[in-house]
């Protein structure tokens, strides 16, 4: 579950206010001219279905229980100037409350946030009838596909519901657009200050260390370096572990072992002469921070498209400069101390001191992230012809020019380095996203669409490369179109993995929508190499998100 | 979204031939008795296409079989051959489509927030839930696919037997078509497949002076004669020649949401 903030009541005031006063003014005109009001009612229960994507303990239980409501407002003072206002309060229907204190307080027992998802003018034909401005909090939606947009990187991603992957953060921009003529047209952008995207809760497991059923450490993140190096960091702490006798912890399991079978149990635990024992390691949860760039004009994105529609062909050609929206690593610092007195004294970081065990070898892992810049030349087209057997073609190429990222890795004992390794994250090398798509109809119940796509919104060519994905789609309707029923997912070769996405839909009346549906993601939840950062699975991995079955309600209006 | 596009298209489709109106004060007069099918579809033709622009607002309801309803608000500009659609209640509320020819019709969905190209074969499927099909507006101009001869004649009406023309695609093998003789608005058309069963009709009713002195249909039904399911348009609003551009008809309107 997102975590709540606590609600800027005036800004729910001011929704409210705005509505029902541009609500009153519009009416003593003409208030269906003026004003256009619209949104949507939707309430979403899930419910895990598996127990073992989660953190340990989490075991089955609700994921959701989130009321949300959308507002919008198109309102229309004058010919060819729009405001737009859209907000949405979302209540999350699971209790912060852990103390009498917190059960006094109606936002603990109760949260929710407001959140202003878009808020500009519009206003066309500015000193000529081919110009139009937009300013203000906007989203941006390039490219031709709809939903994989490789040459759309204006708007960081707003993946806070796994469900609605692609909602996108919105961000103050402002927009020049040019109509010269039917044929072509002109996008300029300019976002003056980067935002980044927001990562769902699941992401935590990229940096989580692992414990074994006894509660001892088992594994560490591994850092986005060579498997050689991320061992090389293990041995490091691990010489600092007491060693135990390995003959003797087997016996002392009442397990006797000749010779032979000690060699062969070392070669399959791993393990040397002595065996070291993690339960007398406390290795802290990570620390992983951002680095954002700062306010500055240098720091400030621009993109610019052109738009071509010739014939039955509509492709785009488009540049943008800024961010990825995504944290790269590039920096961590492990410190090892088994004397957290001395540790604390020399330790620039914060340390959460209920966490340290002056029993233990307490490890305390630090790592940087940073946006990088980048520059992505992109292509998009349509293309859509009864003399290609009425298949509809979509497809987006972007050139991706990154930053170069370099990480570097340095472990120190009580103020003494032991180790500092670096190396190439994100590579200067262009690299390239695309999507190519098609769709058909088959009957009135039965489309497909299909598409290919290099590269996910989050994928940046660092260490963990770029992937490739099939990503089908059936949609079948019945009942005058009040049933439908689709099945959509995604499945990468590279790892072997998937997710399932089917939902029932009934739309029992206009404005209606009852959907039942569930997200399964299938493949290794573990890294393949616990060295290897690139061995994540992609959607098996723990930080694609638990399994969920939903039912949702929602009423538009 | 498959299912929307296809659902947009084709209430958008279905309206492109259905709104006919006629000058109340200038209507044709009385027709003359020389004129042979073809020249009265052709009329018709005229009639239907014979404003500046076209504006109409009005809920379209499907009933099933069951006599179950369901109604969708929408409203439609036309200007010659240009159409823009947009739909104001239901589950599809914000969607809109705009038309600039019979070929190229793009769609602006506002759960994307974006508009894309309509592919040929969506402009195919009937419309789920309704009585309308793309066929049914293969072509604004029926003489484009149509070619007609007099069956008969009342003092009201002319009754036309259509075939195809050579060459034309069209989805059924005939229709009869029955058009007024004081306005030459289309009045009721039935159609026929290639066994010639009886598989559709369509009546316009209901006709009255709007605002602005012209005569047009209030209510556009089409149903299925064999199974009873069937679907109307009751037009609240209908306005004519309000000085429309053809640039209203763009891609930027589309998406600007008024």
């Amino acid at each position: 579950m997102p975590s709540p903030t606590r609600t800027p009541i005036p800004i729910l005031l001011l929704s409210l206010f705005l509505l029902l006063s541009f609500s009153s003014a519009a009416r003593a005109a003409d208030w269906t001219d003026t004003v256009k009001f619209s949104g949507w009612l939707d309430s979403d229960i899930r419910h895990t279905l598996d127990d073992t994507r989660g953190a340990d303990g989490e075991g089955y239980a609700f994921q959701m229980n989130r009321n949300a409501v959308k507002l919008r407002l198109d309102i229309f003072p004058a010919d060819n100037v729009r405001a737009v206002l859209e907000t949405r309060m979302i209540f999350y229907g699971f209790s912060n409350a852990g103390t009498v204190d917190d059960i006094t307080h109606r936002e603990r027992i109760d949260p929710y946030h407001v959140q202003l998802d878009e808020a500009y003018l519009h206003a066309r034909e500015v000193g000529w009838e081919g110009l139009d401005i937009k300013v203000g909090r906007m989203i941006q939606n390039w490219g031709k596909v709809d939903m994989f947009n490789p040459t759309d990187n204006l708007n960081g991603r707003d993946l806070s519901d796994p469900l609605d992957f692609t909602a996108k953060m919105p961000n103050q921009m402002v927009e020049i657009d040019l109509y010269p003529a039917d044929w072509v047209s002109f996008n300029l952008v300019w976002i003056p200050v980067f935002k980044p995207t927001q990562l769902p809760d699941s992401a935590d497991f990229a940096f989580a260390v692992d414990y074994d059923g006894n509660g001892c450490f088992s594994s560490a993140p591994a850092a986005p370096l060579s498997p050689s190096v991320n061992r090389e960091l293990e041995g490091v702490i691990k010489k600092n572990l007491p060693a135990k006798d390995f003959e003797a912890l087997l016996a002392n399991n009442g397990i006797q072992a000749s010779d032979e079978d000690l060699e062969t149990l070392r070669s399959v635990f791993q393990v040397d002469k002595h065996y070291r024992d993690f339960c007398r390691l406390n290795f802290l949860p990570p620390e992983v921070r951002t680095v954002t760039p700062s306010l500055t004009m240098r720091n400030s994105m621009a993109a610019a498209k052109v738009n071509f529609s010739v014939s039955d062909f509509e492709f785009s050609l488009s540049y943008f400069y800024g961010r990825h929206t995504f944290p790269v690593a590039y920096d961590a610092v492990a410190e090892i101390s088994d004397d957290p007195e001395e540790w604390y004294t020399f330790d620039k970081y914060s340390i959460d001191k209920s966490k340290v065990d002056p029993a233990k070898l307490n490890v305390k892992y630090v790592a940087e992230t940073l946006y990088p810049r980048v520059h992505v030349a992109g292509f998009d087209f349509s293309y859509t012809s009864e003399y290609v057997a009425d298949i509809g073609f979509t497809g987006e190429m972007a050139v991706y020019f990154p930053e170069k990222t370099i990480f570097a890795l340095r472990a120190y004992q009580d103020g003494e380095k032991l180790l500092e390794r670096s190396g190439v994250n994100v590579p200067k090398t262009p690299f390239v996203k695309g999507v190519f798509g098609m769709d058909y109809t088959w009957t009135s119940w039965l489309y497909t669409n299909l598409m290919y796509a290099r590269g996910m919104f989050d994928e940046f060519n660092d260490r963990y490369g770029i992937h490739n994905y099939i990503v089908p789609m059936v949609g079948l309707t019945f009942l005058d179109s009040e049933l439908k029923i689709q099945v959509s997912g995604a499945f990468t070769p590279d790892d072997l993995s998937a997710f399932v996405y089917p939902q029932l839909t009934w739309i029992p009346h206009p404005s209606v929508e009852l959907i039942w549906g569930a997200m399964v993601n299938i493949g290794d939840t573990e890294l393949g190499d616990p060295y290897d950062y690139a061995s994540r699975s992609r959607f098996g991995h723990r930080t694609a998100g638990r399994n969920v079955g939903f039912m949702k309600a929602r009423v538009t209006w | 979204m498959a299912v929307h596009v296809r659902t947009i298209v084709l209430i958008f489709a279905s309206l492109l031939l259905f709104v006919s109106a006629a000058p109340a004060q200038d209507a044709p007069k009385a027709p003359d008795a020389k004129l042979d099918g073809n020249q009265i579809l052709k009329k018709m033709d005229e009639v239907q296409n014979g404003y500046d622009d076209i504006y109409y607002e009005g809920p379209m309801t499907v009933v099933k079989e069951n006599g179950d309803k369901k109604s969708y608000g929408m409203t439609t500009t036309q200007k010659g051959g240009m159409r823009l659609v947009r739909f104001t209640t239901g589950e599809v509320k914000g969607m809109a489509i705009l038309a600039k020819s019979r070929n190229k019709v793009w769609i602006y969905m506002p759960g994307y927030k974006k508009s894309r190209r309509v592919a040929p074969h969506a402009m195919k499927q009937s419309f789920g839930g309704s009585d309308f099909s793309n066929d049914d507006i293969s072509s604004v101009a029926w003489t484009d696919i149509w070619e007609a001869t007099l069956e008969k004649e009342d003092d009201k009406l002319y009754y036309l037997n259509c075939k195809p023309k050579p060459g034309a695609e069209a989805s059924y093998a005939s229709l009869k078509i029955q058009v007024a003789k004081k306005s030459f608005l289309q009045m009721r058309t039935d159609y026929y497949d290639d066994k010639g069963r009886y598989v559709k009709y369509w009546i316009n009713s209901e006709h009255k002076d709007w605002p602005g002195g012209f005569n047009a249909a209030s209510l556009l039904e089409i149903g299925d004669p064999n199974t009873g399911h069937k679907t109307f348009i009751k037009i609240n609003e209908f306005k004519i020649n309000q000085g429309l551009k053809d640039r209203y008809f763009s891609r930027k309107q589309l998406e600007w949401g008024r």
